[in-house]
């Protein structure tokens, strides 16, 4: 399913014109200038959602993922004089990620066990350019949930997010089964329409 | 690229998602799917919207100002750690040896008079001056002292924290000397922490000067649970508000109607890694606990567990995060 955003090449060409964007904003607080740390923090928030998305996907654990992230990003900020990027700095911060990732895995001393996850995971959608670029649609998808009106948002979230039956959520609200069920649909239908717009 | 789809299939498709087909919507749906690629291409394409939905739920979870404050705080924490490391290494020692050379000229002058160091670095060291002062250094504390005391005063210079006992000569007053500021008792037994730029002072029984080395007039006199600070030009005086400041002496916390946070700082006190609650949490967890001789983590881990919460090692820090759900 991930394969089928893949084949039609449009995630890949969002992601080169944000890494054009992510160069420009690295040129920026690389320079050091007295506006480095604004950039930097710009920069953090800009991409710090996708690198923890991405690490939970090796990790399986959301404070895991944040604190590599987090260390992946002082550790770039530690070193943004000394580093020689030749791919795209995002690149570079995932690439950091992942590695941290594993070694988190070696630091635990269940390599056998993780490994395995890994190539169960990597099974499902083949390699880590994949796994990226799928943090980079959840990451869209998330924006567009966001954008749903409310009532529509509300049920879709506790459908998807807090991993609720429809039944239960009806019950809840004290509403038909039928009417969350039309709300869903009308999710699906404008999540449906917005990434096939933005990718278009 | 592929046609819309109606209602009638978007319900079908959600109950399936859902798992609350019945049989007969089963088999519809499967003929349905059977019937042309695209309906197929179609249905993947809103299970694939479906599953990244569920998924898209770690950036619902994620603070990332929180996060951010939190990384920064992490960073400056380290940066400053470094920083200390280098003066410990790189101004402390220099003056030591300036004192060792004062002590050269003092032994050429008065044959009796040595003056010696002791750097207590794999934990507290406890020592009795030859006045009967009884000094516990904590770890990484530097204390120099004579051998013998003469002249007016008891004087002796100190790095780090140490608690004294002072024995009682009203004649000679016993002085603490550091570079900055000047703690002057006549018998009485307090505790002294030297930090990078302050001196805090707090006293157990009877009763310190604490004084600015440059400015006599800029002093306190500080009486039994009062703790004195001296930073920059300024001395002040507050009350003590910490019953847990000899716990690195004694190994004795006792908590009693302690909020959360004031615990876990007077814990980091005495703990090689900070200890504290995660960013924009709020605990109102007032704690009644005491603890004898207990490891910080096994400490750390008692008041997780009595406050709902657990413990994660975050950048080198312990720091107590919500339950997760």
């Amino acid at each position: 399913m991930v394969q089928m955003y893949k084949n039609q090449n449009l995630e890949m060409n969002i992601q080169n014109l944000s890494n054009i964007a992510l160069n420009r904003s690295l040129l920026r607080f690389m320079a050091n200038g007295s506006n480095a740390k604004l950039e930097f923090e710009q920069f953090f928030k800009e991409n710090y959602p996708l690198a923890v998305s991405f690490a939970v996907k090796f990790v399986k654990d959301l404070d895991t993922a944040r604190e590599i992230a987090q260390q992946a990003f002082v550790n770039l900020y530690e070193k943004k004089d000394q580093l020689e990027i030749k791919t795209s700095f995002k690149a570079y911060l995932m690439q950091s990620v992942r590695n941290r990732c594993l070694n988190h895995f070696s630091r635990q001393q269940t390599i056998q066990k993780h490994h395995k996850a890994i190539l169960d995971s990597s099974r499902e959608s083949l390699d880590h350019q994949d796994q990226l670029e799928y943090s980079e649609f959840e990451h869209k998808v998330f924006g567009v949930i966001n954008s749903l009106p409310e009532k529509c948002q509300k049920i879709f979230k506790m459908n998807r997010f807090e991993g609720k039956k429809n039944q239960e959520i009806a019950d809840e609200l004290g509403i038909s089964k039928r009417t969350v069920e039309t709300q869903i649909s009308k999710a699906l239908k404008i999540l449906r329409k917005e990434i096939r717009v933005n990718s278009a | 690229m592929y046609p819309e789809l109606t209602d009638e299939q978007y319900s079908l498709i959600i109950k399936h998602l859902d798992g609350s087909t019945s049989q007969q919507e089963d088999q519809q749906l499967e003929a349905w799917l059977q019937a042309n690629t695209d309906n197929k291409a179609s249905f993947d394409e809103v299970k694939a919207l479906w599953t990244g939905a569920e998924e898209a739920s770690v950036f619902e979870k994620l603070d990332v100002d929180a996060d951010w404050a939190l990384m920064q705080k992490n960073f400056t924490l380290h940066a400053s750690l470094a920083d200390q490391n280098e003066s410990v290494s790189g101004k402390i020692r220099p003056l030591r040896w300036v004192a060792s050379i004062a002590a050269g000229i003092a032994l050429v002058l008065v044959s009796y008079f040595a003056y010696l160091n002791l750097n207590s670095t794999g934990g507290i060291q406890e020592i009795v001056l030859s006045d009967g002062t009884k000094v516990w250094l904590n770890e990484g504390a530097t204390l120099d002292y004579p051998s013998a005391f003469s002249g007016a005063e008891r004087t002796v210079t100190l790095t780090g924290e140490a608690f004294f006992d002072v024995a009682k000569d009203e004649a000679k007053p016993f002085v603490i000397s550091t570079a900055e500021s000047r703690v002057r008792v006549l018998g009485t037994s307090f505790n002294v922490k030297i930090g990078t730029n302050s001196t805090e002072v707090t006293v157990a029984t009877g009763k310190v000067q604490l004084s600015d080395a440059d400015n006599v007039n800029s002093t306190v006199v500080l009486t039994p649970g009062m703790t004195g600070i001296h930073m920059g030009d300024q001395v002040s005086s507050n009350t003590n508000e910490n019953p847990n400041f000899l716990a690195w002496k004694t190994g004795k916390f006792t908590f009693d109607g302690t909020s959360i946070t004031d615990a876990l700082d007077q814990i980091s006190n005495i703990s090689e890694k900070p200890v504290r609650l995660d960013a924009g949490l709020q605990a109102d967890c007032p704690l009644k606990a005491e603890f004898e001789h207990e490891p910080v983590v096994s400490m750390v881990e008692t008041i997780a567990l009595m406050c709902g919460l657990k413990v994660k090692i975050f950048n080198n820090a312990y720091v107590l995060v919500k339950l997760e759900e």
